[in-house]
């Protein structure tokens, strides 16, 4: 996957920044997502969503980076969530128990 | 929770709750199966159900119970109502619920110390249209430095309970899994196939915040179970050994024990996972309580079976009948009292059966007193009789959850579930077809990508039989899987020593496959990914041949394989054949007699042989191996000496051999002179018994009645001896072994494929005999051409015989010709050819042979005819043919037919010959 002009839409509202990646979690795009997440973070004021619908894989960098940004979501007393995850991701969620951290709400499927 | 409810109510209202629970299982997983298109009848059966527990457990104010029903009510709502649409997702949720509940009744006065949070959290947030959300806050989960594994009881319970291990190992995100070519995903798909993981976490304390993160390669701690050892676990996850940790088993199986009663949640400290790269396995992982468990629930030591399971099992299916329940104790305590009274009728008939004429009436009070008896015991016995469903409807289960892990879609069809066994025997068979059936999902089903490739349907399909056969039950369990690769079975049972080189390959295909039960065979088996079953096997063999049972295999490379059970119906009075060996009285299962069969002293020798040194009886074609069974076990074998009537030890090693002088019997002393092959006490009592698919002989001194007999346990001391698998007491009052089939015949060391060998050898020689006895044998025309010369052409070689008047007789060129079906019919005479006389001149009337051409149907045109002077006749002969003195086409050879020499010839080689067979054959 290529990454675009801009990796990540960011949305605002009632103090929950809603963090929604252009695409996958993986090695080429980490460091980009992280980059922007940081910039975003300053902004947070209750809660972040990780809005993981437009990413279809995640790969060990991926996963550091989603507990990176739990981390630094806990340091500054923000609530942390995940929405929108595929059954794949959800699977290795689940698998690693990461639920048990975080909220993770599967994506709604038709 | 109630106090003033009655237990009794509180106990109806848990076994009915058991009952519902266990009959919404199947609907459930129909719901899965079928999606929108499952039937509201469906959705409604398990909505009542679930409405009936809620509504129970609001009564008796079971708050937990309450609760998570409710919410699964809710949710059932949903569906119902078509706003909430079925997915596996949903039903992981709404199964784990169910095992929630199921846990909860299984101690209802504790139910509420179950833990059950997750799951409510997730119906409630189903329900408040969140979707699907799995997990909780972080708030109060993390416990400083330590991590707790969170272990749900029963899955350490049951892995405990199959002589897995446990063990903690641990990954690291980049250098195990990413620069080893795999996705995180594939990782632990890849750790599911070792084993069955228990838990697993990402230590949050070794994280970093976002901006350093991307550094660190995080540990991923995996708690789980499999029977693999740890070299092998590390094989097969592909980590260094050092990264795995076996975890201390005791102080597990101590902490299962205990809170067995008080909760089903436990909690397993781990060492601390430091920094990356800064293992510590000397740290042994610690065993502390969970902090939702209830300390004072004291702990009952959990059975060997699953709670839940228990439960399904005793309950009473049908339900909708008129039914009372009956303690299982109470029953149990009838059976052995109806034993004891079988026992007591048949002492009382063998003490009083002399007296039955000096006491009038009696003989009709023991007939009365037998029947009454014998009824009354089978009543009994049917009271304990279970059908085989209780055991198969967790399969379904099992295999869905199976499936969802393995990412494979298998299908289960379930045949005989009505089948009834006794429930001692249904308890025992939970293991062995758990084995079974996770064997077929884990190895023996490919994924939809390899059955597609091997052109096989995606979904693979296991099905469970159950049946009765030949006063036995039979359970077979068939996959449409990759099968069982002999080959590689045998070079891994070579690899593993457990036969030599020389051995394997004397083996038959089907003995090389049953080398999956052996011992020890298991591990090697998952490890070198060959296809098929094999994992703990031998556990399956053992615990079915413990219930007086038999296991068989049968597999088919890339087509499946069928693993089939043979077990008795009952094991606590089973009819028997009481047999003798000088005073010793032995009881033999009649399930495992075939038939009886007496060889006469005169017939010993004609009957009894031995191939390769074992002793084999001739019985209808076939090679049945023999046992004495006095020298099995090692009892003297004696006879009474004819002139001093004194017992003698019997030193005969052939069975041939006979015995010394014989006492004079008058009336036929004329006949036996000289002849002590007639003597009587040379006779063989031989019991035709049935081991599995093979049957072999017993000789016994004697044979006396079938008597019903009661099963008694063999003490501890003497139950590793394999002839025997229980005792009883006979009628008068002697304790006496019950012979075990299979014991014996291995304890004899007899080897069935041997004889088989030698039975295929003896059909293929005596079929060649009957081929060389057919090629001797003709159907012939038996016929003259010069006076005196005589000739033969087979029947089947011959078209048509006709008769002719010479002046038909055409000539173009020297070739002679005769007007046939509208057409000249080129002529042979024989001495054109062979050196024979020629036809007399004189002759008017000829007869005309006409051959028959290989391939050519009748009514095509002949290619010629072979002149000749007379037909003498159409015969069969059975003649040796020799080969006579001149060469010519066609001469087979001659023989002595009807006391004159006679010319054997195939007419279709004389055609040849002559160059009349042109294009006409096919």
């Amino acid at each position: 996957m290529t990454v675009a002009k801009s990796p990540m839409k960011t949305q605002k509202a009632d103090g929950t920044l809603r963090l929604n990646p252009n695409g996958d979690l993986v090695a080429s795009t980490v460091e980009v997502l992280r980059d922007s997440m940081l910039k975003a973070l300053e902004s947070a004021k209750i809660a972040v969503v990780l809005d993981l619908a437009s990413t279809k894989q995640i790969d060990s960098l991926g996963i550091t980076l989603v507990l990176g940004l739990f981390k630094s979501c806990q340091k500054k007393e923000l609530a942390f969530s995940i929405e929108g995850a595929s059954t794949d991701l959800l699977r290795v969620f689940k698998l690693f128990n990461l639920t048990k951290f975080f909220p993770i709400a599967e994506a709604i499927r038709e | 929770m109630s106090s003033f409810a009655d237990e009794s109510i509180i106990s109806d209202f848990v076994a009915e709750s058991r009952e519902h629970l266990a009959t919404i299982e199947p609907d459930l997983l129909r719901m899965e199966q079928e999606g929108a298109k499952v039937s509201s009848e469906v959705i409604n059966r398990v909505f009542r159900a679930i409405h009936s527990i809620k509504g129970g457990a609001g009564f008796f104010a079971f708050e937990a119970l309450k609760k998570l029903s409710h919410a699964m009510e809710g949710v059932l709502m949903q569906v119902r109502d078509g706003k909430l649409k079925v997915s596996a997702e949903l039903m992981d949720v709404v199964f784990a619920s169910l095992d929630r509940l199921k846990a909860m009744l299984d101690d209802i006065q504790a139910s509420d110390t179950v833990p059950y949070a997750k799951e409510l959290a997730t119906l409630e947030a189903i329900l408040s249209g969140q979707g699907l959300i799995i997990g909780e806050t972080v708030k109060g989960r993390e416990k400083g430095a330590q991590r707790d594994f969170d272990l749900d009881a029963e899955s350490v319970r049951s892995a405990l309970r199959r002589g897995m291990n446990i063990f903690r190992a641990i990954a690291f995100l980049h250098r195990d899994i990413r620069d080893k070519g795999m996705t995180p995903l594939a990782f632990l798909n890849h750790a599911l196939s070792v084993g069955t993981c228990l838990d697993a976490f990402i230590d949050i304390e070794a994280i970093a915040d976002l901006e350093h993160c991307l550094d660190q390669d995080l540990p991923v701690t995996l708690l789980f179970a499999t029977v693999l050892e740890p070299d092998l676990v590390a094989l097969g996850l592909k980590l260094p050994i050092e990264q795995i940790k076996v975890l201390e088993l005791e102080a597990l199986r101590k902490e299962v024990k205990a809170k067995a009663k008080g909760t089903t949640e436990i909690a397993v400290a781990s060492a601390p996972v430091m920094e990356a790269a800064a293992i510590q396995p000397e740290v042994e992982p610690e065993i502390v309580a969970d902090a939702e468990a209830d300390p004072s629930a004291e702990g009952e030591a959990p059975s060997e079976l699953p709670t839940s399971d228990k439960a399904a099992r005793d309950m009473n299916k049908d339900s909708g009948n008129e039914t009372l329940r009956v303690r299982v104790d109470l029953l149990t305590n009838l059976m052995n009292l109806a034993g004891e009274l079988v026992l007591g009728r048949n002492q009382l008939v063998r003490a009083v059966t002399d007296y039955q004429h000096e006491i009038p009436g009696l003989g009709a009070i023991l007939q009365n007193v037998n029947q009454v008896t014998t009824e009354m015991q089978e009543g009994i016995m049917q009271t304990r009789m279970q059908p085989i469903g209780t055991v198969f409807s967790r399969f379904p289960r099992i295999i869905r959850d199976m499936s969802r892990q393995l990412s494979k879609q298998i299908e289960v069809k379930i045949e005989g579930a009505e089948v009834e066994l006794d429930k001692s025997i249904v308890e025992m068979l939970v293991d062995p077809l758990t084995h079974i059936i996770r064997n077929c999902a884990d190895h023996a089903i490919e994924t939809p990508a390899e059955r597609a490739k091997a052109r096989k349907d995606p979904s693979g399909t296991i099905h469970l039989h159950a049946f009765h056969e030949g006063g036995q039950i039979n359970i077979a369990v068939h996959d449409d899987g990759r099968g069982i690769d002999a080959k590689k079975v045998l070079a891994k049972a070579i690899a593993k020593g457990l036969v030599t080189k020389a051995q394997g390959a004397e083996m038959t295909e089907r003995e090389i496959v049953h080398l999956v039960f052996a011992p020890g065979f298991s591990m090697a088996e998952k490890v070198s990914e060959i296809s098929g079953r094999g994992v703990g096997m031998d556990v399956v063999r053992t615990n079915v041949e413990k219930l007086g049972g038999h296991v068989e295999m049968e597999t088919e490379l890339g087509m499946g394989t069928t693993v089939r059970l043979r077990l008795p119906l009952t094991l606590a009075i089973i009819p028997s054949m009481i047999v003798g060996i000088t005073e010793h009285r032995f009881a033999i299962p009649q399930v495992n007699v075939v038939e009886f069969v007496w060889v006469k002293a005169s017939e010993v020798a004609q009957r009894i042989e031995q191939v390769q040194g074992a002793l084999v009886l001739r019985l209808r074609d076939k090679l049945l191996p023999l046992v004495r069974l006095a020298d099995v076990l090692g009892i003297q074998r004696v006879f009474t000496d004819p002139v001093t009537g004194e017992n003698v030890p019997d030193r005969r090693e052939s069975l041939a051999d006979r015995r010394g002088e014989l006492p004079e019997e008058p009336e036929n002393a004329a006949e036996r002179k000289g002849d002590r092959r007639a003597d009587w006490r040379s006779d063989h009592n031989i019991i035709v018994l049935r081991v599995g698919k093979n049957h072999y002989g017993v000789i016994v001194d004697e044979l006396f009645d079938i008597e019903e007999i009661v099963v008694k346990p063999l003490s501890g001391f003497i139950q590793g001896t394999k002839c025997f698998s229980g005792a009883t007491i006979l009628g008068d009052g002697r304790v006496i072994m019950i012979l075990d089939a299979g014991g014996l015949a291995s304890a004899a060391n007899l080897h069935f494929t041997d004889l088989q060998a030698e039975e295929l050898r003896r059909a293929e020689e005596e079929k060649r005999n009957l081929a060389l006895k057919a090629s001797r044998r003709r159907s012939v025309i038996l016929f003259e051409a010069a006076k005196g010369e005589r000739f033969t052409v087979p029947q089947d070689h011959v078209l048509r015989l006709e008769r002719i008047v010479k002046s038909k007789i055409e000539f173009i060129g020297d070739r002679e010709y005769i007007e046939y079906r509208g057409e000249g019919l080129p002529l042979v005479r024989l001495d054109q050819h062979l050196e024979v006389r020629p036809l007399k001149a004189d002759l008017e009337e000829l007869f005309l042979v006409i051959p028959k051409i290989p391939g050519q149907n009748s009514t095509a045109r002949p290619p010629a005819g072979i002149l000749i002077s007379e037909i003498l006749d159409a015969l069969d002969v059975e003649v040796e043919l020799k080969a006579v003195e001149f060469k010519g086409p066609g001469l087979l050879g001659s023989a002595v037919v009807q006391e004159h020499l006679t010319l054997f010839l195939d007419p279709v080689a004389l055609l040849q010959a002559a160059g009349l067979m042109g294009g006409d054959t096919e």
